[in-house]
């Protein structure tokens, strides 16, 4: 029996951006648990996102 | 449309909200009257209509890819109902 | 002294008449006197009487606004650091923003002094404050009446004079409502005037703050402060500032007042009638022209709003879970089911009601059917808006159905409770602003509410019409009884 290989490769790029998608929080690595976060990545009532332009720009280039 | 008891499960289990059995049956009969409220819409004719999602057609509006200081942790957290070492405390997750 | 309007405040302050720190002082005062209201939710004087010493240094360097020193009380769903936010639910009960609404930073800028946080109906869901964890607000004109909802809190302080102005909320009515019922000045903008940043989230397509006061140049004068580009809402209008008093003494002769016929059919009570359309008579006695118009379809608005509004909350209310802030069950198993106890315990019925409806009509299977179909309509409704405002300069009629009813008459009929957003509600659909203003009394002495929209951004020309009005008659200047005598 002949078999044919068929090799998938799902890719998770990190888009190289300064903020986060939906704040303008730092994504520095290796930081501290939660001192990355800003009150909309909390989720904090009265918040909501506006969509970093950059993620948008990158992406569309892929 | 008229739901029924499992549907009302759920859709209680899809927006995490716990839900008795007698609630349940009392949710049902008031879902229901909505429901039939709601049924007016199947009949109008939408054809070529564009849903409106926004009420001035405003585009997304896009933010400038620069970060900025946050409040920091402490404020962030101080209404945690658990905290410890800065993380939230939950049930655990991973077995 | 409490019968002053905010611009006859902002004078008395700026001639050093009065000063900040009394004004705070009488308010905190009669807001002590009328607890049995229940329309303050948090009060603290220490931090109203700092802002208000602060207010008459202002004053005192010469840079004051129209509105430094002026009291103003805030809707407890706008977040504020100083007092607890608590969206009128127990969800939130003690929750401390670090952050302030940027309608509450707007508003303290200018220089007013904030007297407390406001209740009303459970993240904003209700037409009679009827729904708060924290206890109903009852209507100063008749304390066995509601006073309308969701800002019940908002139009019983005013009503009662216990604030000069309130800051509100609309997402389907619920600042022309209890306007109405209360017998005060309530607007809400255009969509996307005010900024949503820091205003608990209900329906966001739908969610716009406003103001309770007792006139409409109150209202111009604070929207002044309050409106403007805010680029943390990411559907705040980005337009070039403007003078909402610029249309204030702008005579009606000549305007064209649209009625839609609808709005005047079946369901609506005669006493109410009578009271609009003898303000109507008023217009037309300084020279405006009433003019027949057709919503054909407003009346969908109602399923329209039943499925746009609870799928949008059902979004927003996502992020209460008990894991970050806001009420955590005291006993649970896994994860899960903390999560599923702290939302079934933090949540009132009607928040509970509206996500489950929500959950529903996004689902799969049922969202083209569902959701996308009602926002297909909405887009008719407003359609119909634009053809009507092509025969007519202001949209006129009656903002509810009746009179406030009194505690307890709807509350256990989920469905007789919406139909009472029978007229706001296509009005929030379309995103266009809209106002009440008193006009009369209806059954049993309570107020009755007349309704004006205009087309998108025309906010001077709507609060002008209204002031018109209010130059004319002093129904916006009566007193409830329990007023009168403390």
């Amino acid at each position: 029996m002949n078999w044919e290989v068929v090799i998938g490769l799902e890719t998770h790029v990190q888009l190289s951006t300064q903020s986060k998608v939906f704040s303008d929080a730092s994504i520095v690595f290796g930081a501290a648990p939660n001192t990355q976060a800003s009150v909309i990545d909390m989720a904090l009532p009265g918040t909501l996102p506006v969509l970093n332009k950059g993620a948008v720009e990158r992406a569309i280039r892929f | 449309m008229s739901l029924t008891a499992s549907d009302v499960k759920r859709i209680a289990h899809l927006a995490r909200i716990e839900i008795s059995e007698q609630e349940t049956g009392q949710a049902l009969a008031q879902l229901n009257e909505i429901f039939k409220l709601i049924e007016q819409l199947q009949s109008v004719d939408t054809a070529g209509i564009e849903p409106m999602s926004h009420p001035l057609g405003g585009s997304q509006r896009l933010r400038e890819d620069v970060a900025r200081d946050q409040p920091g942790r402490e404020s962030l957290m101080k209404n945690a109902p658990a905290m410890r070492d800065g993380l939230f405390i939950v049930p655990r997750v991973v077995e | 002294m409490f019968e002053k309007s905010v611009a006859e405040l902002g004078r008395a302050l700026l001639a050093k008449q009065v000063s900040a720190v009394e004004l705070a002082r009488l308010y905190l005062d009669r807001i002590g006197r009328h607890k049995e209201l229940n329309a303050f939710l948090d009060v603290r004087p220490e931090v109203t009487l700092l802002q208000a010493r602060a207010a008459d240094e202002r004053i005192a360097r010469g840079e004051a606004t129209p509105l430094t020193g002026v009291p103003v009380a805030h809707k407890d769903i706008f977040v504020t650091r100083d007092f607890a936010s608590t969206a009128s639910s127990r969800m939130l009960k003690g929750y401390m923003s670090p952050f302030d609404a940027t309608v509450v930073e707007k508003l303290g800028n200018a220089g007013m002094v904030t007297l407390g946080k406001l209740n009303c109906d459970e993240f904003a869901m209700g037409s009679s404050n009827e729904n708060s964890y924290y206890g109903n607000v009852l209507n100063p004109w008749d304390t066995s009446a509601v006073p309308g909802g969701s800002s019940g809190g908002s139009a019983a302080a005013v009503a009662a004079r216990i604030a000069p102005a309130a800051t509100a909320t609309d997402t389907g009515g619920s600042i022309r409502e209890p306007a109405a019922f209360s017998g005060v000045t309530g607007i809400k903008p255009t969509y996307g005037r005010a900024s949503r940043w820091g205003m608990i989230a209900f329906a966001s397509s739908l969610d716009q703050a406003g103001i309770m006061t007792c006139s409409a140049e109150d209202a111009a004068l604070i929207f002044n402060g309050m409106l403007g580009f805010d680029p943390k809402d990411s559907t705040s209008v980005d337009r070039a500032q403007e003078d909402y008093t610029r249309g204030l003494t702008q005579g009606v002769k000549g305007l064209r007042i649209g009625l839609p016929r609808e709005f005047f059919g079946e369901g609506l009570q005669p006493d109410v009638e009578k009271a609009v359309r003898e303000a109507l008579a008023e217009y037309v006695s300084q020279g405006a022209k009433l003019v027949d118009i057709s919503l054909p379809n407003a009346a969908l608005g109602i399923p329209v709003y039943y499925v746009i509004a609870p799928a949008e909350c059902s979004s927003n209310l996502s992020r209460f879970d008990g894991v970050r802030y806001g009420h955590r069950a005291a006993q649970y198993g896994d994860l899960d089911d903390m999560i599923k106890k702290s939302r079934a315990e933090g949540f009132g019925p009607e928040p509970r009601r509206r996500i489950l409806i929500g959950a529903y009509v996004l689902s799969h299977g049922y969202y083209d059917a569902y959701y996308l179909q009602a926002q297909k309509v909405r887009r008719i409704i407003a359609d119909e808006f634009q053809q009507a405002f092509g025969q007519c300069d202001v949209i006129a009629g009656p903002v509810t159905t009746s009179v406030a009813f009194g505690f307890g008459e709807k509350a256990a009929d989920p469905v007789a409770m919406y139909l009472s957003d029978l007229y706001t509600i296509p009005g929030s659909l379309a995103g266009i602003p809209g106002m009440s203003i008193p006009c009369g009394f209806g059954a049993r002495n309570r107020p009755v509410g007349l309704q004006l929209m205009t087309n998108y951004f025309e906010e001077a020309k709507l609060l002008g019409v209204a002031h018109q009005y209010q130059l004319a008659t002093d129904w916006h200047k009566r007193l409830p009884p329990i007023v009168s005598d403390r």
